[in-house]
C-alpha cells in the first residue's frame, strides 16, 4: 500500500519528464521563437552581392558619365570658341588698332564698315597677329574656363608662307584629353595694300563694249591719234600685244610712310615681251622698262614725277601679249615703309585658303 | 500564399526604387542634351540667314537704283519721288529672298527704312535696313546701315531735261544730244545755244581722280578728264536720287560734269568767244549763264573745247 501511494506521487512527475523529452524532440518543426527564416538568411546574402555590384556599377557608371560630360564640354567650348572666332570681327570692330585689352571680345573675321560685299570667313591678318600677341590675356581664362589649355596655329595652303603660330602646342602632348577643330577660311594677308592687281589673261576676257556696267577701264593720256603711241586701240594681229593702263593717286606725304613695289607671279614672268611704262599726264613718258628683277622698287621714280606737287595721280601701263600664253599676275602695291624684304612676295597680297587649327587638352 | 515568399518580394521590390531613379535622371540628361544640340542648331540657323540677307543687301540695292535709272532712260518714266520709287522697288527684291527662308519656318522681315545721299561723298548712297528675325524660340533683330557706291550707274537728268525738245541717244560710254541740247538752250532764250548742236557728254559715272581739282589748270590733266568725262564734287550740283527726280540742283553735297559742245575745225573756232557755261547744273538750272571758251586739246586741226565761268575757273586753276 506504500508504494502504490508512492507510484501515484511520482507518476505526474515521470510523465512531465517525458513531456519534455518530446517537447526537445520536436524543436526543428516547432517555429515560435525564430526572427529570420533561413530562407530570409539566405536571400539576404543574394541581395546584398546584387546592392554591392550595382553599387560598383554605378561608381564606373558615374565615372564614364563624368569622363563624357567633361569631354563634351570641351568638345563645345572648342567648337563654339572656333565658330566664334572666324565668324566674327570681334567688338568692338577694330579691337586690334586698341592698346588696352579689357572689355574687348576678340574675333578674326574682316569687318567691312559700309561698302565692299561682306565675305564669310576671311580672317584678318592684322588680327591675328594681334591675337597671338595678346594671346594669354584675351584667351586663356576668357575663353576657355582655367583648366583647358588651348593653341591655335594657323596653317596657308600656299608651301611659300610659313605657319602663323599664335600659341604653341607643346603642352599637349603629355594630356590625355585632346580635341581639335580644323576649319578652311580664307586669310586676308597684305591684301589691303595691294593698290593695282591685274590678271592678265583674265583682262583679255572682258569685252567692255558688252556690257556698260563692268567697270569700263579708263582711257589713259597716251591717246595720240599716232597709233603706235595709242594705247587705246587693240592691234589687229592675236599674236600682238596689248595695253593696260591704270591709275593711283599719291603724295609727297604718302611716299614717305609707304614703300611701292611692282610684283609678279610667277616670279619672273616667263613671258619676254612684257613691259611697264609709268609718268603722269603731264609728263608722258614712252620708256618701256621690262620686269628683270622682282619686286620693283617704284619710289624713286614716283618722286621724280610727282616733283613738288601735293597730290599726283599717276598712271602705270602695261604691255603684254595678245594671245594666251601661260596667265601671269602683276602686282602694284604700297606697303609701310621699312617692312621686312621676306614680305614682299606675291603670294601675300592675295587671299590665301589656309587650315585654321584650334587645339584644346586639359 | 507563403508568408516567407513575401520577404523575397519585398526586397526585390526594394531594389527597383533606385533602378527607377536611375533610368529617369539618365533620360532626363539625354534631353538636356538634345535640347541644348537642337537650340544651337536653330541658333546656327539663324545667324546664317541674318548674315546671308546682309551680305545680299547692298547687291539688291544697287540693282533697284539701277533699275529705276534705267527704266528713266529707256522707257521715257518719271518719278516723283525717287526715294520712295527705289524703296518700293527695292522692298519687292527683299521681299524675294525673304521668301525662300519663310518657307523653312524662319520667318525673316526686312524693311528698307531710309535711302539718303551720304552727306560726306556724293558718290555714295546711305540705305538703312530694320531686320527681324524669328524662329520657334529665338530672335534676332538688327538696323543696319550699308553705303552703295554709284559709281558704274548712268546719269539720267540729260534725259529728263532734253527728251521733250529733240531726240537724245546714248551708247555706253556717251550721250548724244543732237538738236535737243540747243533746243532746250533756246528755249530759255540763251545766245550762242548753236554751239551746243551735236553736244556730248558722259554716261556712266566715273569719280575724277585727280584731285584738287586746281591740277585741271594744266592743259593735259583737263583734256584726260574730258575724254574720260569724269565726275567732280560740288555744292551747287545734285546729288544722285535728286538727278532721277530731274532736278539740276539741290540742297545735298552733289555731283557735277561737263556737257562737251561739238569739236569745231580751227577755222570755225576762231569766231567763238561766249555761251552758255558747260557745267550740267548751270545748263539745266534756271538761269544759265555764259561762260567764255577754253580749249583744252587740238587733235588734227580739231579743236575741243568748253564754256567756263569765272566762278568755275577758279574751282578748276584755270586762268
Amino acid at each position: 500500500m506504500f508504494s502504490l501511494k508512492l507510484i501515484k506521487k511520482l507518476l505526474p512527475i515521470i510523465l512531465k519528464k517525458s513531456f519534455f523529452k518530446y517537447k526537445f524532440k520536436n524543436i526543428w518543426i516547432n517555429s515560435e521563437g525564430f526572427v529570420f527564416s533561413t530562407d530570409l538568411l539566405l536571400s539576404l546574402i543574394i541581395i546584398t552581392v546584387i546592392i554591392g555590384i550595382s553599387a560598383d556599377a554605378m561608381d564606373f557608371g558615374n565615372a564614364l558619365v563624368g569622363d563624357y560630360s567633361s569631354r563634351a564640354t570641351l568638345e563645345r567650348c572648342t567648337l563654339e570658341a572656333a565658330d566664334i572666332l572666324i565668324e566674327t570681327p570681334g567688338s568692338p570692330y577694330n579691337w586690334e588698332k586698341m592698346s588696352i585689352s579689357s572689355g574687348i571680345s576678340p574675333g578674326l573675321a574682316i569687318s567691312y564698315n559700309y561698302t565692299n560685299e561682306s565675305s564669310s570667313n576671311i580672317l584678318s591678318w592684322e588680327k591675328i597677329v594681334s591675337l597671338g600677341k595678346k594671346y594669354s590675356l584675351l584667351v586663356d581664362n576668357k575663353i576657355f574656363s582655367k583648366n583647358i589649355k588651348s593653341s591655335i596655329i594657323i596653317y596657308p595652303f600656299d608651301r611659300r608662307i610659313d605657319p602663323l603660330v599664335l600659341k604653341n602646342d607643346a603642352g599637349s602632348i603629355l594630356s590625355s584629353e585632346v580635341f581639335l577643330v580644323n576649319r578652311t577660311v580664307q586669310c586676308n594677308f597684305f591684301s589691303n595694300y595691294t593698290v593695282i592687281s591685274i590678271n592678265w589673261h583674265q583682262n583679255n576676257c572682258t569685252n567692255l563694249s558688252n556690257n556698260f556696267l563692268q567697270e569700263a577701264s579708263d582711257i589713259c593720256p597716251h591717246d595720240e591719234s599716232n597709233s603706235d603711241l595709242n594705247h587705246m586701240y587693240p592691234q589687229e594681229n592675236e599674236y600682238s600685244n596689248y595695253w593696260v593702263c591704270k591709275h593711283l593717286t599719291t603724295s609727297i606725304a604718302e611716299l614717305e610712310k609707304t614703300d611701292y613695289y611692282l610684283i609678279t607671279e610667277p616670279n619672273p614672268i616667263p613671258i619676254e615681251s612684257v613691259y611697264w611704262v609709268i609718268d603722269t599726264v603731264d609728263n608722258i613718258s614712252n620708256e618701256n622698262n621690262s620686269f628683270t628683277s622682282s619686286p620693283i622698287k617704284l619710289n624713286g621714280q614716283i618722286k621724280d614725277l610727282i616733283g613738288n606737287k601735293n597730290n599726283t595721280t599717276i598712271w602705270i601701263h602695261f604691255l603684254g601679249p595678245e594671245k594666251k600664253f601661260s596667265p601671269f599676275k602683276i602686282f602694284l602695291v604700297g606697303v609701310p615703309k621699312n617692312t621686312e624684304y621676306k614680305y614682299i612676295k606675291a603670294e601675300y597680297f592675295q587671299l590665301q585658303k589656309c587650315s585654321f587649327v584650334l587645339k584644346t587638352w586639359f | 500564399m507563403d508568408q516567407k515568399g513575401y520577404v523575397m518580394a519585398g526586397t526585390s521590390f526594394l531594389l527597383l526604387i533606385p533602378v527607377i531613379l536611375i533610368s529617369v535622371s539618365l533620360i532626363n540628361f539625354f534631353q538636356g542634351e538634345n535640347e541644348i544640340i537642337s537650340q544651337s542648331i536653330h541658333s546656327e540657323k539663324v545667324s546664317f540667314a541674318a548674315g546671308d540677307i546682309k551680305r545680299n543687301i547692298p547687291i539688291l540695292a544697287r540693282e533697284a537704283m539701277l533699275n529705276i535709272s534705267l527704266s528713266l532712260i529707256d522707257d521715257n518714266k518719271t518719278i516723283n519721288n525717287s526715294t520712295e520709287s527705289i524703296k518700293t522697288q527695292l522692298q519687292l527684291q527683299i521681299n524675294d529672298l525673304t521668301a525662300t527662308y519663310n518657307n523653312q519656318n524662319i520667318n525673316v522681315i526686312c524693311n528698307v527704312d531710309s535711302i539718303e545721299t551720304s552727306p560726306h561723298d556724293p558718290f555714295l548712297i546711305e540705305f538703312d535696313f530694320s531686320l527681324n528675325i524669328k524662329t520657334d524660340n529665338l530672335k534676332h533683330e538688327e538696323k543696319l546701315s550699308r553705303l552703295v557706291s554709284i559709281e558704274g550707274m548712268p546719269d539720267p537728268l540729260p534725259f529728263l531735261k532734253c527728251r521733250s525738245y529733240g531726240s537724245i541717244n546714248h551708247d555706253n560710254t556717251r550721250i548724244f544730244y543732237g538738236t535737243s541740247l540747243s533746243n532746250y538752250l533756246e528755249s530759255k532764250n540763251m545766245d550762242n545755244s548753236s554751239y551746243y548742236e551735236n553736244a556730248s557728254s558722259p554716261f556712266i559715272i566715273k569719280k575724277c581722280p585727280y584731285e584738287p581739282y586746281q591740277s585741271h589748270g594744266s592743259n593735259e590733266t583737263m583734256k584726260n578728264c574730258q575724254s574720260n568725262g569724269f565726275y567732280h564734287y560740288s555744292k551747287d550740283g545734285s546729288c544722285y536720287l535728286c538727278r532721277l527726280e530731274s532736278k539740276e540742283t539741290c540742297e545735298h553735297f552733289g555731283l557735277e560734269v561737263f556737257l562737251q559742245p561739238v569739236p569745231v575745225s580751227n577755222s570755225n573756232y576762231s569766231i567763238i568767244i561766249d555761251g552758255p557755261c558747260s557745267s550740267d547744273h548751270v545748263i539745266f538750272g534756271i538761269a544759265p549763264y555764259t561762260g567764255h571758251s577754253l580749249v583744252y586739246d587740238i587733235k588734227n586741226e580739231t579743236v575741243f573745247f568748253l564754256f567756263l565761268d569765272e566762278g568755275h575757273g577758279v574751282k578748276y586753276g584755270i586762268n
